[in-house]
């Protein structure tokens, strides 16, 4: 409205907003004539706003509407005439040496971990991750930022690699988390509505990698799923520049964010086709699929009446990701319903919302076949990645005897070593 | 079986326990110091896991684009910081004297209301100033139309209430 369209303007943000606001004005090399009433202004009594508009900016102690008349009229200073952007100083490649507590403290006391213990990032370590791909450690990966109009920074391969050691991941692991941060989304963007995130993935490095799919795939029991997951967030922390209550302004948070719902589709039990074949990959790609919403909201059982039941219920404004028991997607195929994509085209259809469209109901099909549930979860499906682009000529790089957590073994006795 | 070989047999076992405990506490040493952990004053040298600053800005697409161009998954974000730089502000009016000034709403809880309250002021303390509220259409969506009518029409916009 300013540049371009030559109008003088007044904008008004809450108070809990200022520094934020501030801030991001000026480093777009603009000061904005920011007006700040008190917070909160929504659901308060209208004498509640009437007193904020005849009283004073609490931040300013100004009058409120003096303040307005002043944005509106006052010829402007030389500094908003000629506008300077304060520049951020490269950051370096190598930390100063010091010792294994005090670079912890340094890790953790400036908010680029994510609270729980890490693995430091020395030199050989972050070389041995490099040995996961063949890609160049000083080529390009993206741009990030959980703020949509701050400045981005930039990662390479390196980088990466840095933030997966610290997740605690092996070179195994390089090409799926690569192919996350190919995406340039951060799992944890600054919205004051605290999202979560969810990635999956397809075909067949989930096996190679030995992702968990099945029993407990969302939760915390399989080495992979946890690092991949964890170094997501690592990397929306450290390339997103997520800080509290400064770029990040969740106002709950989301629990999700720890690993983000990692996890790999159940390709084998599932009766429809892998959920990446439905977004144009070929059954023997590998790739990630980021999601993102707020919240894993219940779970259910039944049919696509029950599914379009749940929508309903939860006013979900059209978009959704089930998260499908293979035993639940079997009884949906037995319904008739054999391409999902089908099962989204009429609840879209049926939902009663002109907002619901087919591509915004998506179904993941995950799960041990315990129980014939799906869980509801108000995620939108982002994008699909390939982790082909970031394997090693020679295939994965598993490690001589690969770290597993324990799995379920093979019980052709029935038995399963009870009877020794 | 001589002496010796009585001798031998009777402290053999804690022989080999103390001869066991001196190589772990060697070990251990060693694999600490191998590990980097609990290795006192020694010091590793880590590596940075900041992203770079790019001088690259997520808020508009390509110059001349529309104005939510973030949003659009399609158009990544290329404004520099040299185009940013070139961002001003407008010229501002002499007074508000029998001016129109738009009270844009742009979507917040209690944005509404909040405006319906400086229209009111408006109308009691300078009534020749002509305010008009104007709810746009959704928070986060692009409004063209709403842009074309604020520069044919406004003298001054007061936008709000975000956060």
């Amino acid at each position: 409205m300013e540049g371009e369209y030559d109008v003088p303007t007044a904008p008004i943000v809450t108070a809990r907003f200022a520094d934020y606001v501030i801030r991001d004005g000026h480093s777009h090399g603009m000061n904005l004539r920011w007006i700040f009433p008190p917070y909160p202004v929504g659901w308060v009594p209208r004498e509640t706003l009437h007193e904020y508009v005849q009283g004073d900016d609490p931040v300013t102690g100004v009058k409120l509407m003096t303040e307005i008349i002043d944005a509106l009229t006052k010829p402007l200073t030389d500094a908003e005439k000629n506008p300077e952007m304060s520049e951020r100083p490269k950051r370096p490649r190598l930390l100063e040496p010091d010792t294994e507590a005090n670079l912890h403290r340094l890790f953790l006391e400036n908010g680029w971990t994510d609270g729980l213990p890490i693995v430091l990032p020395t030199e050989e370590r972050v070389a041995e991750m490099l040995t996961g791909t063949d890609h160049d450690p000083q080529e390009v990966v993206g741009m990030m930022s959980v703020t949509p109009y701050e400045e981005l920074n930039e990662y390479t391969v390196e980088k990466v690699a840095v933030n997966a050691v610290m997740a605690g991941a092996r070179p195994e692991h390089l090409p799926v988390i690569l192919a996350i941060a190919s995406t340039q989304h951060p799992s944890c963007p600054s919205s004051t509505g605290s999202y979560g995130s969810m990635v999956v993935v397809n075909g067949p490095v989930a096996k190679t990698i030995e992702m968990n799919s099945g029993v407990g795939a969302l939760g915390p029991f399989n080495y992979a799923n946890s690092v991949i997951g964890r170094a997501w967030t690592l990397m929306s922390i450290n390339f997103g520049d997520a800080r509290p209550d400064i770029t990040f302004m969740a106002t709950i948070g989301n629990g999700l964010s720890f690993t983000n719902q990692c996890c790999a589709e159940n390709e084998e039990k599932s009766p429809w086709e892998p959920f990446h074949v439905r977004k144009g990959f070929k059954a023997s790609e590998s790739t990630v699929s980021i999601f993102r919403g707020w919240n894993v909201m219940t779970l259910g059982m039944g049919g696509a009446e029950s599914l379009l039941q749940r929508i309903k219920t939860f006013g979900m404004m059209g978009t959704c990701t089930f998260v499908v028991d293979p035993l639940a997607a079997k009884s949906l195929k037995d319904e008739g319903w054999n391409d999902p994509g089908k099962l989204s085209e009429w609840l879209a259809e049926n939902i009663g919302t002109p907002f619901a469209r087919p591509e915004g109901i998506n179904f993941v099909v995950v799960g041990g076949e315990t129980n014939p549930i799906w869980q509801t979860t108000d995620f939108v499906h982002y994008e699909t990645a390939s982790v082909d682009k970031w394997m090693p000529e020679k295939g994965i790089n598993l490690d001589e005897n690969p770290l597993r957590m324990p799995a379920a073994p093979p019980c052709p006795d029935k038995l399963c070593g009870i009877g020794g | 079986m001589g002496p010796l070989h009585l001798i031998a047999r009777r402290y053999l076992g804690w022989l080999m326990v103390g001869a066991f405990m001196f190589a772990s506490f060697i070990g251990c040493e060693r694999l600490d110091k191998s590990a980097g952990s609990g290795a006192g004053d020694v010091k590793f040298t880590v590596l940075d896991p900041r992203g770079q600053p790019s001088g690259i800005f997520g808020s508009r697409g390509e110059p001349g684009s529309h104005m939510m161009a973030i949003f659009d998954p399609e158009t990544q974000p290329t404004v520099s910081r040299d185009e940013l730089a070139s961002l001003r502000m407008a010229p501002r009016l002499d007074s508000l004297e029998n001016k129109t000034i738009y009270l844009v709403n742009t979507g917040f809880a209690g944005s509404k209301e909040f405006f319906e309250e400086v229209h009111g002021w408006f109308s009691e303390n300078m009534p020749s100033v002509k305010t008009v509220l104007h709810d746009k259409q959704g928070m986060f969506s692009d409004s063209p139309e709403l842009w074309a009518e604020l520069k044919q029409k406004a003298d001054g916009v007061v936008f709000g209430v975000g956060g």
